[in-house]
């Protein structure tokens, strides 16, 4: 490491980590060509793009709030996935998690409470709703052996089902029905119970979602590498009977790891609702569950590439808005450059273990 | 009544034919131990083509031959991508269910426009022989050997 040049092993290291990058540059390439081949301007677009992405601090605040969103799904996804379990009801705990903020939002007692607990108490509720949610698949798995791939994304369905419900009905969250045209939404939450704007410029949605999301990336970085409950998880993940054998709590572990999972889900909702949406309608979640499950899968375990992978995604579904109101590309185009990224990444993979195996 | 009878059978029967194709496809592969997550995908693309390839040729059943070839083609890729790459099978699929989407969505808008109303042909209308004879009274119990409807519809 004295000399400049770079040793063959640190070569192939730069090499494996610059795959991905390639991938995305690679996927990109193929997008603008596509714009091209559907007769619009690349400057325009591109301009369109970097400008909706962080252009302005609106747009920049947008975008991290987006980014933020996808990170704290990928992050529970990536603490389940540590112990071999794989949550892809991102979307239904979000529903449930916004649901829940919505309601104890709504509630006339909260929006007084003093010391921030009007803003805190949604925040928990949506957490906690999230919680059970991904829990119930954990006792599932353990109490009935039902695979989680299926239980967390059928209960995701019946999440944003309930959402639809929520909504549509007076008796839940639907506003008071004033006439004919009242829009099957829940009333907007108090200013007291929205989240604080992290800067003082009005024009910026930045909210403190992005803090208390880098606080948790922190936290689920030590759990996951300097805590017994960590290497608990791994155990679990890596041999479940020879861990149960050792003596671990698996059925304990396996629902609280999917527990957390659904916990960040539902965090995530809360503080969507809460930051920015402000009121609940059918469909709220838009993909975001989807997304943030992306996020996870192809950080490959790494707290470091949530964030970045969520930040990314956020600046896509950004650019992405603008470049179809700003340049008239159809917003279909950045679902397929998004597509295109996530099957390219995952695809080159394969170099990457070949490029990191030759060092070992 | 009976006529309600008669057409909650047939729809059921109509409904269900795409989910026992669909289901049947991914049985082969999960014997093979491979997981397909993105047969939504495939269903998305192959029904854009299918009626494509119905409207452009007017015929219906070049349109299910159109459907057919181009599902294969993205299973192909797929399959190269998951069995010879070895990439993870959940990621390439959620990427193909993605690509999927937006790809059948961007053609549609570069071919047919905002909003088409452009008729493609649909498949006849099968009679089975011995079902299509119960005795209800009114309305005979015929079921469409196609589930696609016969308008192409953008999708959301």
């Amino acid at each position: 490491m004295t000399a400049l040049v770079l040793s063959m092993p640190d070569r192939r290291r730069v090499l494996a980590l610059s795959i991905p990058f390639l991938a995305v540059i690679g996927s990109m390439a193929i997008g603008l060509l596509l714009i091209a081949a559907s007769g619009k301007s690349i400057p325009d677009a591109i301009e369109a793009f970097l400008d909706g992405a962080f252009g302005t601090a609106f747009a920049l605040g947008a975008s991290i709030n987006r980014a933020v969103a996808l990170s704290l799904i990928g992050l529970g996804f990536i603490l389940a996935a540590r112990a071999n379990l794989t949550n892809v009801g991102g979307e239904g705990q979000i529903a449930v998690g916004g649901i829940a903020a919505t309601a104890i939002a709504l509630w006339p007692p909260v929006a007084g409470l003093p010391l921030g607990l009007a803003v805190i108490l949604p925040l928990l509720a949506g957490t906690l709703a999230g919680a059970v949610w991904g829990g119930i698949a954990g006792v599932m798995k353990v109490r009935f052996g039902t695979n989680e791939v299926i239980s967390t994304l059928l209960l995701g369905f019946v999440a944003l089902l309930m959402v639809y419900w929520c909504v549509q009905s007076t008796a839940l969250l639907r506003q008071p029905q004033t006439s004919s045209s009242t829009l099957p939404e829940s009333l907007p939450i108090p200013d007291s119970t929205k989240l604080p704007g992290l800067t003082n410029d009005p024009g910026s949605p930045l909210h403190i979602g992005l803090i208390l999301c880098l606080l948790l990336a922190l936290a689920i970085a030590i759990v996951l590498q300097r805590s017994t409950f960590g290497l608990r998880l791994r155990a679990i993940g890596l041999n479940e009977l020879a861990a149960r054998r050792a003596g671990m709590p698996g059925s304990i572990l396996l629902v609280v790891a999917l527990g957390i999972a659904g916990a960040f889900g539902g965090l995530a909702g809360a503080i969507m609702l809460q930051g920015e949406q402000f009121y609940l309608k059918a469909g709220f979640s838009s993909g975001y569950g989807f997304d943030g499950l992306v996020v996870g899968l192809l950080s490959r375990g790494s707290t470091i590439g949530v964030l970045a992978g969520a930040l990314f995604f956020g600046f896509l579904r950004s650019g992405g808005i603008s470049m179809e109101i700003m340049a008239g590309v159809p917003s279909a185009l950045t679902v397929v450059i998004q597509g295109l990224i996530v099957i390219a990444i995952a695809g080159s993979v394969i170099l990457v273990e070949k490029l990191e195996g030759g060092r070992r | 009544m009976e006529e309600t009878l008669a057409i909650f059978i047939a729809s059921t029967l109509r409904l269900a034919m795409p989910l026992m194709l669909a289901a049947s496809g991914e049985l082969v592969s999960e014997r093979a131990g491979v997981l397909n997550l993105s047969l939504e995908g495939m269903m998305l693309t192959a029904a854009f083509f299918g009626a494509l390839g119905s409207w452009a040729t007017g015929n219906p059943y070049l349109g299910v031959g159109c459907a057919v070839g181009a599902a294969l083609c993205v299973a192909a890729v797929q399959a190269w991508l998951s069995v010879n790459l070895r990439a993870n099978q959940l990621v390439i699929g959620i990427g193909f269910n993605i690509l999927a989407l937006g790809a059948t969505t961007l053609l549609y808008r570069i071919i047919f426009g905002g909003l088409s109303r452009e008729e493609i042909p649909g498949l006849p209308k099968l009679s089975v022989p011995g079902l299509s004879d119960l005795p209800f009274r009114r309305r005979r119990l015929r079921c469409r050997s196609s589930a696609a409807s016969s308008r192409i519809a953008p999708c959301p």
